[in-house]
């Protein structure tokens, strides 16, 4: 078992006001699995996925990672975490403006021992294997929406990460480019990578081979996706 | 990520920011450069004001009206007018040699300004009524002509000596020797043009116009005293032993038992520069502590980029927090910036303030001033300090608000 949640909450203080965002959640994931979170707006899809990808710690329940008890763990620990153990696709690209494709790619790398040779060789090779090899050193404003994603996608992974989350990593891509994504996401997980996706959209969802249902904080439903999406076209693109 | 990259990446970063870099770094250029530029020109100045009293010769004792402790000014610079030194309180110590031979010469000073006129031409010109002896003590040469005999300032002559400058603004080529030149309605001959020397003694000598004294105080000031006396010693380490002889006949001219009465002090020139250089050192730190303001304000200048700058790239800061920086990666690349923005701007300031103290001494001396192009080691290490310092000092703080911003909060930010 890779991911365990029991009795997990989440509540959000503003001065003195609580909101409660995520309430009693409990629900397991193994390794190589495909999930997608699934919920409207507010439901707290995006605070759980948070709270599962280290950037946010539960207020209250456990959360288990890799036989890792999380909520233990210090800042400099779940950054450690955050460097190692896994990737993140955001919505909105989140690259470095003015900075070169490798370089953005490279960024997780910094953080790690690892030398700048070796550094500059996994962000190549990540790049080659989201089809970017001739963008190494591009800047990222000079790229289209679904190349940006596509580095993001390799940003995400050159760390060799045990999980990749993306959140909504179609919303801001048109259906050509987003099948794309959904193309190289669905690669990844046939070579083993387990991935969790956060949308919105039934359809991007039916990628997946799991829908965890999120609604006001607690989990709706859970299940198997009956008629899976398969993404096809640009099936090169992935080495 | 070690230091070199970090530093390596910050300069890049810097870069394509150019102008808010120059900006920023504009700050602490000039407050490096005013340090280094007040620590430079106050050591010039110094050294140009302790030139000026040793070339007066470290063999003349002063003697002033007043009483005053030895190591405060003396009572004429509080601009008290104390009228108990005589010229014959000079002509006393000097002529008494028989007991005393050490001393050799003396003159006696007093001065007045008015306007000299010759032929319709005018120069506003301050005059000095000395005694013969002036040539002895202050080591003077007539160029043309030749200085007043003791025996033309007994009787009140009307005879003048000029100073350089003075001859060549009234006469231009022509000789002066034989002409009458008008001080006050008072019409005197000239006699002799001093050679040409400088400043010294915090004097212009060329601009100078020596008469008779008595004829000064007679006829010019209608007074009866002096100002101050100079008289020479004929070798420095006698000086002490002449100061103490000055110092009885004096008390003796004046009716002084008790030393604390004395209405008269006499110093050498050793005191006197003692007395002038801790003047200026506290002059001196006075001006740094100035420089030191400009610096400060610097640095503020620094912090204020620098809050702004992490406020722009938050969402920066929050993607590298969300790939894996730990709060002392951030604070590293803050704290890097902000000290490689001042050392950068420590060190043109230090080159521009070297620059100009040097084109400050080069004037100074093509002035003819005899002043010293100083730098200090002490200046520059002040310099480099105080820029680091201020950087880490102000850079901390916009360093450790970046690393504090929680990582989902600064994606968020627009």
């Amino acid at each position: 078992m890779l991911i365990e949640v029991k009795n997990l909450c989440k509540t959000y203080l503003s001065g003195d006001v609580e909101t409660p965002v995520l309430h009693d959640l409990n629900f397991t994931m193994d390794k190589g699995e495909f999930v997608a979170i699934m919920g409207p707006s507010g439901s707290g899809k995006s605070t759980l996925m948070h709270v599962l990808s280290f950037m946010d710690k539960p207020s209250c329940g456990e959360y288990i990672f890799d036989g890792k008890k999380v909520n233990e763990l210090t800042d400099d620990e779940l950054a450690e975490m955050r460097s190692s153990a896994v990737g993140f696709i955001f919505q909105a690209f989140n690259l470095l403006p003015r900075t070169t494709v490798m370089e953005n790619v490279a960024l997780p790398l910094v953080y790690t021992k690892m030398s700048e040779k070796e550094r500059r060789e996994k962000a190549k090779a990540a790049l080659i294997s989201v089809g970017l090899g001739h963008r190494l050193e591009y800047f990222t404003n000079q790229l289209s929406g679904g190349e940006k994603q596509r580095v993001a996608i390799a940003r995400a992974l050159v760390n060799n990460p045990a999980v990749l989350f993306a959140d909504e990593p179609t919303g801001n891509l048109d259906s050509k480019s987003g099948l794309q994504v959904m193309k190289i996401l669905q690669d990844l997980n046939e070579q083993g990578h387990t991935i969790i996706l956060v949308t919105h959209e039934k359809y991007t969802a039916e990628h997946a081979k799991r829908i965890l249902r999120i609604r006001d904080g607690v989990v709706e439903s859970d299940e198997k996706v009956a008629n899976r999406q398969i993404a096809k076209g640009a099936s090169e693109l992935v080495k | 990520m070690n230091i070199l990259e970090n530093i390596h990446s910050v300069w890049r970063v810097l870069g394509r920011n150019k102008i808010r870099s120059f900006l920023t770094m504009l700050g602490i250029i000039i407050g490096v450069m005013a340090v280094i530029v007040v620590m430079s020109v106050g050591a010039g100045a110094q050294s140009l004001i302790l030139n000026q009293v040793k070339s007066l010769g470290s063999d003349l004792i002063g003697v002033l009206p007043g009483a005053s402790d030895e190591k405060g000014p003396p009572a004429s610079a509080m601009g008290i007018v104390i009228t108990t030194l005589k010229s014959e309180d000079v002509e006393k110590v000097v002529k008494n040699g028989g007991d005393f031979p050490h001393i050799t010469a003396g003159t006696g000073y007093v001065k007045g300004s008015n306007t000299i006129t010759w032929d319709g031409n005018e120069v506003d010109s301050s005059f000095t009524g000395v005694n013969a002896s002036l040539i002895e003590v202050e080591d003077a040469k007539v160029g043309q002509g030749r200085f007043f005999t003791d025996e033309e300032d007994k009787t009140m002559a009307r005879v003048v000596v000029l100073g350089y400058q003075v001859a060549s603004d009234l006469f231009g080529d022509d000789d002066p020797i034989g002409k009458n030149i008008k001080i006050k309605k008072t019409t005197f001959n000239i006699i002799g043009v001093m050679e040409k020397r400088g400043s010294s003694g915090f004097q212009n000598q060329d601009t100078q116009v020596f008469v008779p004294m008595k004829t000064a105080q007679k006829l010019l000031l209608g007074i009866d005293y002096i100002s101050f006396a100079r008289l020479k010693v004929d070798k420095p380490e006698n000086v002490d032993e002449a100061m103490d002889y000055t110092r009885q006949v004096l008390r003796e001219r004046h009716d002084i038992d008790n030393p604390t009465d004395d209405d008269f002090n006499v110093r050498s020139m050793a005191q006197g520069v003692e007395a002038i250089t801790q003047i200026t050192d506290a002059l001196k730190f006075f001006l740094v502590a100035v420089a030191a303001i400009a610096l400060i304000v610097g640095g503020i200048g620094i912090m204020n980029i620098m809050l702004a700058a992490v406020q722009e790239r938050t969402r920066e800061i929050g993607l590298r927090k969300a790939v894996g920086a730990k709060n002392r990666h951030i604070v590293e690349q803050f704290l890097v910036e902000t000290v490689m923005i001042t050392f950068v701007g420590g060190a043109i300031g230090i080159a521009l303030g070297i620059l100009i103290s040097f084109i400050v001494a080069k004037v100074a001396q093509g002035m003819g001033y005899d002043w010293d192009f100083v730098i200090s080691f002490g200046a520059i290490l002040l310099g480099c300090g105080v820029s680091i310092g201020v950087g880490l000092l102000f850079g901390i703080s916009p360093a450790r608000q970046a690393a504090a911003l929680d990582p989902i909060e600064a994606l968020r930010y627009e």
